[in-house]
């Protein structure tokens, strides 16, 4: 395990529910208001000819405003928004069930707690 | 049943706390939410690293559970240089000495018409109980690094954030959730 150690930046004016709001322009929302569509309980899926690249646009998008920082276990990163307590956004590029995956907590009034795999459009 | 409990050398580690004065709570990364994967508690005497860390159980047709789990031991320098560099030292203001440390221990049981079911033993929060007040490092979920730290003048267990989980409730899906505070 390492130190957690570097790398961290942020900028301001941006929330988590914000962001997944503008995302959903380009990757609409299910029923329950979560990126991709879905595939078992916890789990939804963005199907795109390049998932690593997909994976990677989504984070960008949804870590604007808020503190990224690596995480310490060294498997991807990590995100914190503001003085929220509830919101943060985790993006390992290689999960272990395979390719690259975001976890998204969200608080507030209609929390969500979920995971999206980024896969290979057959 | 799953477990993801802390080590018994973990455990006595944080316990070795008890009885020092406690000075700080902070981190490289530890932004003003008080919202990281790395936490480190310092007292007069030592300073610990609290790490956020995921089990990814793999559960078929590419899918996983996901579950967090703490990984602590003594900081190392080069973690308590970081963080004095990067200033993320906090509740700094209330030194007062540590009278103990508990666990809180969330007994999970998972079931659902067309998954595998599964129960699990999880440490959820620490609770570091001071002359003045308690400090808390909780997950935010069962399926993510994050932790954070809220500190209580009073504290009640049913004040404790309690952790959210991906999985739905529905009629052919539950989740039971049993907390108790554990005294280390």
């Amino acid at each position: 395990m390492g130190g957690g150690t570097g790398g961290s930046y942020s900028s301001t004016g941006s929330s988590l529910a914000a962001n997944v709001a503008a995302m959903s322009n380009k990757y609409p929302l299910d029923s329950a208001g979560k990126l991709g569509f879905k595939t078992k309980q916890n789990v939804q899926n963005i199907k795109s000819a390049d998932p690593d690249t997909t994976a990677k646009e989504v984070f960008s998008g949804l870590s604007k405003g808020g503190s990224v920082a690596p995480l310490a276990n060294g498997n991807g990163y990590i995100v914190s928004f503001g003085s929220s307590k509830t919101d943060s956004v985790v993006y390992r590029p290689n999960s272990k069930s395979g390719g690259p995956a975001i976890s998204i907590k969200t608080g507030g009034r209609k929390p969500l707690d979920y995971k999206i795999h980024f896969v290979k459009e057959k | 049943m799953l477990t993801k409990r802390i080590s018994k050398i973990e455990a006595n580690l944080l316990n070795s706390l008890t009885g020092q004065e406690f000075r700080f709570i902070g981190g490289a990364n530890l932004a003003e939410s008080l919202v990281s994967d790395f936490i480190i508690i310092g007292t007069d005497k030592a300073a610990v690293s609290i790490f956020g860390d995921l089990e990814e159980e793999a559960s078929g047709a590419g899918s996983s559970d996901d579950f967090s789990y703490f990984v602590i031991r003594e900081s190392a320098e080069a973690e308590l240089s970081e963080t004095r560099k990067s200033g993320n030292m906090y509740l700094i203001d209330k030194r007062s000495s540590i009278r103990g440390v508990s666990i809180v221990r969330d007994q999970m049981q998972f079931r659902a018409h067309d998954e595998d079911p599964w129960d699990l033993a999880w440490d959820s929060a620490i609770i570091f109980t001071l002359d003045s007040g308690s400090i808390a490092i909780s997950f935010l979920s069962l399926s993510m690094e994050a932790l954070r730290v809220d500190f209580f003048e009073e504290l009640r267990l049913e004040d404790l954030p309690r952790p959210s989980n991906p999985y739905e409730e529905s009629l052919v899906s539950h989740i039971e959730v049993e907390r108790k505070v554990l005294s280390l």
